[in-house]
């Protein structure tokens, strides 16, 4: 099997639910071996894990809680193990907005909820698995991010500030490792059609249904993305193809963050 | 035919040389048929029976600063492939000019090749890409669109203004199912690139210190080019529009 992502090993964390199981099937597809980042979810990654075929080898399943210090480290510990090296690296997971609140309401539990699986989570991993990384085939690292790293969404200063953190955080370590070959890019997606999306949505005045068309007006497109739109960015980005690339915010986003 | 752009009709303004070439050579490579514009009917021509390898590949010459031509341009294109839905401009003028004694009409002549070009293909294009029902555009635009640089006043600013049109078309076309995005590429050598180089003093200096100013160390290649405008003009980045993309190995992130 051949694809752009042929003989690469990969880590996507949040890899059993949303946009991170849909950049595991794209990567699979390209040819990647991935080790499937999963928490609560680890069933549904092994059974994905299970379905998907590579030229690469099996998949895995890496299953840790990245809010605590010491499986995260296990966690890339067991990826390094598993694929006997790494060369992509992809932070897909997170949580979405759970209570929406101004900033005088935002509970201290949240906002360190926020920050530790969406930015520092992702700058332990980094810190593990850079110089595994360093050793790779053309290696790169992709956070996804959010149009809320970019402008700041009403009442959800916990996620915006995480994203707009990850984002920074990508960028530095574009920075700190252009010249050894090392990329890093980020994704930062409008609103997406996954689980999270749709169970926000059904929050929302008018229920599910309603929520979806308010959210897809909301981008000048006029629709909301799917978790596939971004899965292909991502292989586009860790590929070959890309380069030249990084250091890049890329928003995927029908041109929400213009306006 | 296969491909990831099987069945796109691509027309390149600044088809004949350089990151034009590059890109039309990737979209044909994909499938996509091809029709190259720019201002010598040679170069044009010596171009196309290199792409005629891949596929459909036709021409026409012409000034993309200049209204008539880019309609007739447009119209012939449209002729050759049976419609249009991708446009991809690679139109632009370089030069040193200083704030304090560049001539007016030098900076007036780098703002009209930098703008213009992207301007009138839309104009002219828009009702075949909306006809179309699915259609991308990609200007050239250039890191020097993201940040500022020395003594390069009317380049930067013809590359910004191309970012500023760029995303305002993009929310005309929004809801008509045509995507607008820039591309931000850093020193890349191509003939032209390498000419301007050849007039300094040192050339192999400059050209040394060309390559080594962005972070990833070396200049970008052609070929990295024609990547990235193949996503932009494929329909998995459907979602991608308005959008400045640094190609610059990260010399616009420090």
């Amino acid at each position: 099997m051949s694809g752009i992502l042929a003989g690469r090993r990969a880590y996507v964390t949040g890899g059993s639910s949303g946009i991170g199981a849909a950049i595991v099937k794209v990567f699979a597809q390209e040819g990647a071996r991935v080790a499937i980042g999963a928490s609560r979810h680890a069933d549904e990654a092994r059974a994905m894990a299970s379905d998907l075929r590579s030229s690469g080898g099996k998949h895995i399943v890496v299953q840790a809680d990245l809010y605590d210090q010491q499986q995260t480290g296990r966690a890339a510990d067991e990826v390094l193990a598993g694929l006997g090296g790494l060369d992509i690296f992809v932070h897909s997971a997170g949580i979405d907005v759970t209570q929406t609140a101004p900033t005088h309401e935002t509970s201290d539990e949240l906002w360190d909820r926020m920050m530790t699986l969406h930015l520092t989570a992702a700058f332990r991993l980094s810190k593990r698995l850079i110089p595994a990384l360093l050793k790779g085939k053309n290696p790169s690292i992709i956070f996804i991010g959010s149009v809320c790293g970019l402008v700041a969404w009403q009442d959800d200063v916990a996620y915006n500030v995480a994203k707009a953190g990850l984002q920074h955080l990508g960028r530095c370590i574009a920075s700190d490792y252009a010249k050894s070959g090392l990329r890093a890019n980020i994704i930062a997606p409008g609103v997406i059609d996954t689980p999270l999306t749709r169970n926000y949505a059904s929050g929302m005045p008018g229920g599910e249904a309603e929520g979806l068309k308010t959210l897809a007006s909301m981008h000048p497109i006029g629709r909301i993305a799917s978790a596939n739109e971004i899965a292909e960015a991502a292989a586009f980005l860790a590929s070959d193809k890309a380069s030249f690339i990084t250091g890049v915010v890329l928003p995927i986003d029908g041109g929400l963050t213009m306006v | 035919m296969s491909g990831r752009l099987a069945g796109k009709k691509a027309l390149i303004y600044g088809g004949g040389t350089g990151i034009g070439l590059a890109c039309a050579e990737a979209m044909a490579r994909e499938g996509a048929a091809v029709f190259i514009s720019g201002r010598r009917e040679g170069v044009l021509r010596d171009a196309v029976e290199g792409l005629k390898a891949h596929g459909k590949a036709g021409f026409a010459s012409g000034d993309a600063t200049v209204a008539t031509d880019v309609q007739r341009v447009t119209a012939a294109a449209v002729q050759f492939m049976g419609g249009l839905d991708t446009i991809l401009v690679s139109a632009g003028a370089g030069g040193r000019t200083p704030i304090f004694d560049t001539p007016v009409e030098e900076f007036q002549r780098i703002i009209d090749h930098s703008l213009l070009p992207a301007f009138l293909a839309m104009r002219y294009g828009a009702m075949h890409l909306m006809a179309a029902g699915k259609g991308s555009v990609i200007v050239i635009s250039s890191m020097y669109g993201l940040v500022g640089q020395e003594e390069r006043a009317a380049y930067c600013a013809g590359k910004h203004g191309v970012i500023g049109l760029v995303k305002s078309a993009a929310l005309d076309f929004a809801d008509k199912g045509v995507r607008v995005n820039a591309m931000c590429p850093g020193f890349v050598e191509t003939p032209l690139s390498l000419e301007v180089v050849k007039q300094e003093a040192d050339p192999e200096a400059v050209l040394q210190a060309k390559r080594l100013m962005h972070a990833i160390p070396r200049a970008g290649r052609l070929d990295e080019m024609g990547e990235l405008a193949v996503y932009l003009a494929s329909d998995p980045a459907a979602f991608v529009t308005g959008q400045a993309i640094a190609i610059d190995g990260g010399y616009s992130t420090r």
